[in-house]
């Protein structure tokens, strides 16, 4: 799959939600995995493999938020910040260990590790039924503290944390979901309008940078992301932006400056020359919890823009 | 641990599926090369995984043309082809494997199972060694029996567990796979740090999936940040710029051992080529295989 086909389709995504605010960086999705189709009808139902989340709230220190959860095999330590719904920025700290429902054990590389375990409380488990679930008591969440040890030093002492005590809650999934059928359904519409869809990326190896915008029914949404591997710990950073900054391009839309606003700082600049050729510059950066002033322009990145009328 | 022949493999237990039966004549005359290059690409699936090639404008590939892949330690690499019912014919790459029964072939298993328990490709399927421009100079072998790592099909198909298997009957000349094309080395449990020769026929833009192709000496260079997230021991990266069919693909470490197949890549990019790691689970599957009779 095409990383800008990624980026497009989680920026169609986002609008089809409805607002930025309701895809905050409390929601966003660990990876970019799986993307929306863009000419997807409602598909038949999915049988995913019978699952569950772990989460757990941590009470950080200054502005942000910080949880760990289960994804797949992974145990991911989410740092997060958000302003007003407007703008959210995550990054995940992803370690192999011990992903089970009621225990968490994972080491972060240097920057810290994890053992945990769960009680739960004497609250009933609450019986949920989704919308895109059939049948009744599709899920179940159990809640409770997780009770051992975290200890996370982020980088350059920008967030620490140290505790054995946690709130937290267990969500099991039943088997038989169908997929995301409100979001497709409308994201397919929403690309009969007007629209314009731009992505830089750059990759070096496994790790790799995209930024992308998508003007779409005078809406506006900008999201950045980078990934990459420090021995056996990965490291994914998001940002979304909704409805801030600025886009403009020319008529011919050969030039473009897109200037997004915080956590974003600076103006990228697009050109496109007459031969075919692209060019990326500017001082466009972004605020990653944990990797300020991350750039996000520069010779080495693909350009693709994409406008509908 | 490296393995030569079929010596100190793994206990393992009754698994894969049985095709039904095809002998050399049918295969070489239903394999014929319009049918092979009808064939497309299987890929894995895009929900799991990257794959196909959006803009093959795009890359720039390191896979070179082999000049004959009929000459010894070429030749053990082939295309896989497979029937596919009402959705026509698919393709992927092999390599045959020593074994007992000298008739096995490692390749992806999206090759050959879509990753659940019950989802195999279960038409005529055939391993065509040295395939070139519409030559079969092995002849056609028949594939007998298949079979994917089992945890491919538990985990509801985790990349980090694409490797299948193959066995095959006689080609037209009566002659065992291995006995007429030779057959690589296999090892698991290595480190992952490895030069690798990356073998195989993508059949996508720019390529035409007519011959093989060669990335020779790729080195590791790391792993999938989203392998972290599924099953399975982290995935192997290198930088090739394979295309759609070459998917299965050997990866030969020390010119005669297969260490890892091709799986998946994002190509639009400069993007590393992944392929999963051989570890017990392997090591299981190739012990399976080479118990067929």
């Amino acid at each position: 799959m095409s990383r800008r086909a990624l980026v497009l389709g989680l920026l169609c995504s986002i609008l089809a939600l409805g607002t930025a605010s309701t895809a905050s960086a409390q929601e966003l999705p660990l990876s970019l995995l799986p993307p929306i189709s863009l000419d997807t009808e409602v598909g038949p139902p999915l049988t995913p493999e019978r699952g569950f989340r772990t989460l757990l709230t941590v009470d950080a220190p200054g502005a942000y938020d910080v949880n760990v959860v289960t994804d797949g095999s992974a145990v991911a330590l989410r740092v997060s910040r958000t302003s007003g719904g407007k703008w959210g920025t995550a990054t995940y700290y992803l370690a192999r260990g011990v992903a089970q429902p009621e225990r968490l054990r994972a080491t972060f590389g240097k920057l810290g590790k994890i053992s945990m375990r769960f009680r739960e409380s004497r609250h009933r488990p609450w019986f949920g039924k989704r919308r895109d679930c059939r049948g009744k008591s599709r899920f179940v969440v159990k809640r409770g503290v997780f009770v051992g040890n975290l200890r996370f030093r982020g980088e350059d002492d920008y967030l620490t944390i140290r505790t054995h005590r946690v709130k937290g809650s267990i969500l099991s999934v039943a088997p038989k979901c169908l997929p995301g059928n409100r979001g497709r359904a409308r994201s397919s519409a929403a690309l009969e309008d007007s629209f314009t869809g731009f992505v830089a990326s750059d990759r070096d190896g496994v790790e790799s940078t995209a930024f992308g915008a998508l003007s779409i029914r005078e809406r506006l949404v900008y999201l950045a992301q980078h990934e990459e591997n420090r021995g056996k710990l990965g490291i994914l950073h998001m940002a979304i932006v909704g409805d801030r900054g600025e886009l403009d391009f020319n008529e011919s839309i050969t030039v473009g400056k897109f200037s997004p606003g915080g956590p974003f700082h600076g103006t990228g600049l697009y050109r496109a020359a007459p031969d075919g050729s692209t060019t990326w510059t500017g001082n466009l950066s972004i605020d990653f919890p944990g990797a300020p002033g991350f750039p996000l322009t520069g010779p080495a990145y693909e350009t693709f823009l994409e406008a509908g009328f | 641990m490296t393995i030569v022949g079929a010596v100190a493999v793994p206990s393992a237990s009754a698994s894969g599926v049985w095709l039904e039966p095809s002998s050399a004549e049918q295969a070489n005359d239903f394999w014929t090369p319009a049918r092979i290059q009808m064939a497309k690409p299987l890929e894995l699936r895009s929900d799991r995984a990257g794959a196909s090639a959006a803009d093959p404008a795009a890359i720039d590939s390191d896979f070179e043309q082999v000049p004959d892949p009929a000459a010894p330690g070429f030749r053990i690499h082939g295309v896989i082809v497979l029937s596919l019912g009402i959705f026509g014919y698919g393709r992927c790459s092999g390599t045959a494997v020593r074994s007992a029964n000298k008739s096995v072939v490692i390749t992806a298993a999206h090759c050959l199972n879509s990753g659940s328990i019950s989802r195999w490709f279960p038409g005529e399927a055939a391993f065509v060694p040295a395939y070139r421009y519409g030559q079969r100079p092995f002849g056609v072998f028949p594939a007998r029996w298949i079979d994917t790592t089992k945890r491919w099909r538990t985990t509801d198909g985790s990349p980090n567990y694409d490797v299948g298997a193959m066995v095959v009957g006689r080609n037209e000349a009566g002659e065992l796979l291995t006995e007429a094309v030779g057959a690589a080395k296999i090892a698991w449990g290595l480190k992952r740090a490895q030069s690798f020769d990356v073998h195989g026929y993508p059949a996508e833009d720019p390529f035409d999936g007519e011959t093989q192709r060669l990335c020779d000496g790729t080195q590791y260079i790391g792993h999938d940040p989203h392998s972290l997230i599924f099953p399975g021991p982290l995935n192997l990266a290198v930088v090739c710029g394979v295309t759609g069919g070459a998917s299965g693909g050997g990866w030969m470490i020390r010119g005669d051992t297969i260490n890892g197949v091709t799986s998946y890549g994002y190509f639009d990019e400069e993007s590393p080529d992944y392929g999963p790691y051989f570890g017990k689970e392997v090591a299981r599957l190739y012990g399976r295989a080479v118990r067929v009779k």
